[in-house]
């Protein structure tokens, strides 16, 4: 419970300090507007399992995760 | 009886209009468009160049040199139109008469560019617009598949599809895929038993609606296998702060899982419960790059091991007999008996993870990276790396590289030993693992992507995809095996209308 209280106030701060960032308009967003901008998931449905099944580690993706598949 | 002659009204509003001339004479170079003004800052940059050019960027003229046209000239008087005459032919003697003719030519084409930016880019016709609607419908197929050096071979067939409103704020969605898997593992021969091939279909409903500056996204699905059902449902809500520069978001899941061996009645199969949070924030940096923090929390309650995972018992101290990679044979020759996996049935998993997308030129850079840790004691760090580079207009190429490396569970052992008592017949340790995934590895995976567009319209754009990576797995401290070798591909048609 420490632990996860620690890693959101850590968390908040950084988002505090995010909104430090340069404040850009928006008619200057050319190129954050660009497809490959996009913060979303880089891996597709069959990429995404193949990292669930090798990997012991799971989070910051999509929230919802299906079942696993490997069994 | 008339209380107030005209005769005495009429030169009173003429001294007013005169009055009101004169303010805009002298105010006419202020009120005039110039490219400084209202932006709040020295230089802006063109909001209609294209996407794959560097921004047009209009510099302010310096104030000496600015001479500004006002539209609307109120009719100088002939003594003001005597001195902008004269002031004219002062410049001009100092300039000379050809410096002076090209300065004016850029200033116009300057303001040319400020006061009719739609020129840059030819905007669709309104009949167009209205005939196309704002609805956008979205599909896609992607086809992929895997195959590594344990004789594990899947083939995943995906599709999907879309229909969104950007104009409204509402999209929904779905997608369906298949997994048909081919598995004659070394985990399987070591056990006796017999190759098998197995379907996995896993659907998925997604739909998402803005309300101000709150954006709601919700997501359900399910996967069914044999041995395995999975149904799931969540959200998130973010907000747009900021201008959009601060985007919080915060959401959460809940999933039931039933799991059971094949041919077992489903009212028997152990259940398996997980509630996720997350909470995190998107945030512009400045004009070229974008990041995002995320927090997640994973909890775990049910069944957690494998129900067809069974775990040689070598007798005590013949664990040091049985180095990393022994063989099948070897492990036989030293096995007591076997016994299931049993693992905890509470896991806590935490993951705290940072996105970076930086676009420079043609290119983009794409940054991934989370730390994870989980009750069970596994600690790990995963980065993954794209840079997206666009070839043309219609071509876009990517290298792939992601690392992946953990500790093991804090009950993992290579195999499981028997416990001599002092008063009894020897014991096993009560947790036990079996599932390499479980113990010490790391992970390299590296590959290459493109994407192609297949016609020019911006609007309909259909695109065809290819990935194909090749994944190296080095098990530090497992049976059977020390490495394993992967390769994954896909490729996907991708349309819209």
């Amino acid at each position: 419970m420490k632990k996860t209280t620690t890693a959101i106030l850590l968390l908040s701060l950084l988002g505090l300090s995010g909104a430090a960032c340069t404040h850009v308009p928006p008619f200057q967003r050319g190129r954050l507007a660009h497809p490959t901008m996009l913060l979303d998931e880089t891996a597709g449905p069959g990429e995404s399992h193949v990292y669930a099944i090798h990997e012991g580690a799971v989070g910051g993706g999509a929230a919802v995760e299906g079942g696993c598949g490997c069994n | 009886m008339q209380l107030t002659s005209p005769s005495r009204t009429q030169p009173k509003y003429a001294r007013f209009r005169f009055f009101l001339v004169a303010i805009a004479i002298v105010a006419a170079p202020w009120i005039a468009p110039s490219p400084a003004s209202g932006r709040g800052s020295a230089a802006w940059t063109d909001p209609f160049a294209d996407e794959g050019e560097p921004a047009t960027v209009v510099k302010p003229k310096a104030k000496t040199k600015t001479k500004a046209k006002p539209k609307a000239k109120p009719t100088p008087t002939q003594e003001e139109e005597r001195q902008r005459e004269e002031e004219r032919q002062r410049e001009e003697q100092e300039l000379g008469g050809r410096e002076r003719e090209q300065e004016r030519e850029q200033e116009e084409a300057e303001e040319e560019i400020i006061r009719l930016p739609a020129k840059a880019r030819p905007r669709p016709q309104a009949s167009e617009a209205s005939t196309r609607g704002n609805l956008s419908v979205r599909a896609s197929t992607e086809i992929s598949a895997y195959s590594d050096t344990d004789a594990v071979h899947v083939l995943s067939p995906t599709i999907s599809g879309a229909v969104a409103d950007e104009v409204a704020g509402w999209s929904i969605g779905g997608s369906y895929l298949v997994d048909v898997v081919s598995a004659a593992s070394v985990d399987i021969v070591s056990t006796a038993s017999s190759h098998w091939v197995e379907e996995r279909h896993v659907g998925s409903a997604s739909a998402s609606f803005s309300a101000g500056p709150a954006a709601v996204a919700l997501a359900g699905g399910f996967s069914r296998e044999p041995d395995y059902l999975s149904i799931s449902g969540g959200g998130v809500i973010s907000f747009e702060l900021a201008e959009k520069n601060v985007m919080p978001f915060v959401g959460g899941s809940y999933g039931h899982d039933l799991v059971g061996r094949t041919g077992d009645p489903i009212n028997i199969w152990p259940q398996l419960n997980n509630v996720s949070l997350k909470l995190g924030v998107t945030f512009v940096v400045n004009r070229s790059t974008i990041a995002s923090l995320s927090f997640d929390e994973i909890l775990e309650r049910g069944y957690l091991a494998k129900p067809y995972r069974y775990l040689p018992v070598v007798p005590p101290g013949g664990g040091s007999q049985v180095p990393a990679g022994a063989s099948i044979d070897l492990v036989k020759s030293l096995n007591v008996y076997s016994v299931a996996e049993n693992v905890p049935t509470e896991r806590n998993r935490s993951a705290l993870s940072g996105r970076l997308a930086y676009r420079s030129g043609s290119a983009t850079f794409r940054g991934d990276e989370r730390l994870y840790h989980d009750s069970w004691g596994l600690m790990a760090s995963t980065t993954d790396l794209h840079e997206y580079i666009d070839l043309s207009s219609s071509v876009l190429v990517w290298p792939h590289l992601r690392a992946h490396v953990q500790n093991g569970v804090v009950f993992w052992r290579r195999i499981t030993e028997q416990v001599a008592s002092p008063v009894g017949p020897a014991g096993i340790p009560t947790y036990r693992a079996g599932d390499r995934e479980l113990g010490p590895l790391y992970t390299v995976t590296g590959g290459l992507g493109t994407k192609i567009r297949l016609n020019s319209d911006l609007h309909a754009p259909w695109a065809l995809s290819f990935q194909l990576d090749g994944i190296y797995t080095r098990y530090l401290d497992a049976i059977y095996i020390t490495r394993r070798l992967a390769i994954f591909g896909a490729l996907g048609l991708e349309a819209a209308f």
